[in-house]
């Protein structure tokens, strides 16, 4: 079927604006050869294209600066709010408290149990499932050998800084966060490969998640603690 | 070497700024002008391209690598145009720097940036092309501002219909649709030779 005007007026302005694809580009090409009308056309097309694509405004130099000065101040506040909290003693205290009896009662008694004589046992660093035990005994080899390109992570673990500090008194020990190292990797970079081969299951995939989110909640506290100047 | 805007965005996670500040290059204009375009309001403009900006920084890590950085920073702006819209809707202010119809986008301020290339030396514009460029301008601005702004993000910044219907938070086909409209009426006015010195005040 002939294609109507209309249609040839809606292919050529996607010709002209790049959105063809070869295939389409060719048949396009083709049919311009034949007519040159439309050959005109959809030179003026392109002409009016690139007259609109090469003008763009200069901020105004005001602007620039004050916008940079803007983005570097908005991300730091959230540090400088709690190092300038940790700096009386009276609310490092009482949050010392609040963080301690929380840990208590939220983390419980098995988490990050286990001994340091035994550094590469995985149930050493937290307590976890037979089931994702299993899994990472036989996995780990061929996730580390994955790319160390930096795959995206599947979901967003930030929480506020106050839940970050809940693990204030719970840094991990060095064996400990080598394991868990090996943990966020599956989660980093063989999340999506194991879990679409069905080597992952939902509680696998739950439990790895919720491995993850600690640790990142430690590393965070204990970067803000790096911070405090007087190293509290 | 020349890092790639995921590098730049990976860089703003850790908080590092000077890769804010590469990423900051690479888009400033080009993000000025869409939000001068679509919000045209010099005061609204300004406030919109910061807090783009600063959003970008303090929320690199919501950036999903599914998306590209340039689609996510646009949608961030077009966000902030579409509710600065909203609020100019309910409190009706007027403006008095709204850019004038046939005013190349770079003459309202300062300068026009090639971004083709910009190192490039680029040979004087003739006579002849800046008053087709003035005419192109002034057609563009009188199209209906939703054909405008569509076509803008496709023709002028470079996105494809798939992203702009992304920053736009549109159907694909909506997108397809206004483009073909906007680029229909835009050829007819220029046709029915629209003269640049007719701007409307």
């Amino acid at each position: 079927m002939e294609p109507d005007k209309n249609n040839i007026d809606e292919l050529l302005i996607d010709y002209a604006l790049g959105e063809l694809d070869a295939d389409e580009t060719t048949r396009v090409e083709l049919l311009l050869a034949e007519q040159p009308e439309l050959m005109r056309e959809a030179r003026a097309l392109k002409r009016m294209v690139s007259r609109m694509g090469v003008s763009m405004i200069m901020p105004p130099p005001r602007l620039v600066s004050q916008t940079r000065h803007a983005a570097y101040n908005a991300r730091s506040r959230p540090r400088r709010i709690l190092r300038a909290a940790l700096r009386r003693p009276a609310a490092v205290a009482a949050v010392g408290l609040v963080a301690a009896a929380l840990v208590v009662a939220l983390v419980g008694p098995g988490l990050w149990s286990g001994s340091d004589d035994e550094p590469t046992g995985i149930r050493q660093a937290a307590t976890i499932s037979e089931e994702l035990q299993s899994f990472l005994e036989h996995n780990l080899e061929e996730m580390r050998a994955l790319s160390r390109g930096d795959a995206p992570a599947e979901e967003d673990f930030s929480r506020p800084a106050a839940q970050a500090m809940l693990l204030l008194k719970q840094p991990l020990a060095p064996p400990h966060r080598a394991v868990l190292e090996d943990i966020e990797s599956v989660w980093r970079y063989g999340y999506d490969r194991f879990s679409s081969e069905g080597r992952l299951t939902d509680e696998t995939v739950a439990e790895l998640k919720e491995l993850v989110t600690r640790k990142r909640l430690v590393e965070r506290t204990e970067a803000m603690l790096a911070d405090q100047p007087d190293g509290r | 070497m020349h890092p790639s805007d995921e590098e730049l965005i990976l860089g703003c996670r850790r908080g590092d700024e000077a890769s804010f500040d590469q990423l900051f290059e690479r888009y400033r204009s080009r993000l000025f002008t869409f939000i001068w375009r679509y919000v045209r309001n010099r005061e609204a403009a300004e406030d919109i391209f910061q807090e783009t900006f600063v959003r970008v920084f303090t929320r690199a890590h919501s950036f999903r690598r599914r998306a590209k950085v340039s689609t996510w920073i646009y949608t961030i702006a077009a966000n902030l145009c579409r509710d600065e819209l909203k609020r100019r809707k309910r409190r009706p202010t007027v403006s008095l720097d709204e850019p004038m119809a046939g005013q190349d986008p770079g003459q309202a301020w300062t300068h026009v940036v090639r971004l083709a290339d910009e190192s490039a030396e680029h040979p004087r514009e003739s006579a002849e092309e800046a008053e087709h460029r003035a005419a192109l301008w002034q057609a563009v601005d009188e199209l209906p501002d939703e054909l405008r702004v569509t076509l803008e993000l496709q023709a002028q910044h470079g996105l494809k219909y798939r992203e702009v219907a992304e920053v736009l938070g549109i159907p694909l086909g909506t997108v397809q649709s206004r483009i073909h409209n906007a680029v229909k009426l835009l050829r007819r006015k220029l046709r029915d030779g629209l003269k640049p010195n007719t701007a409307r005040t």
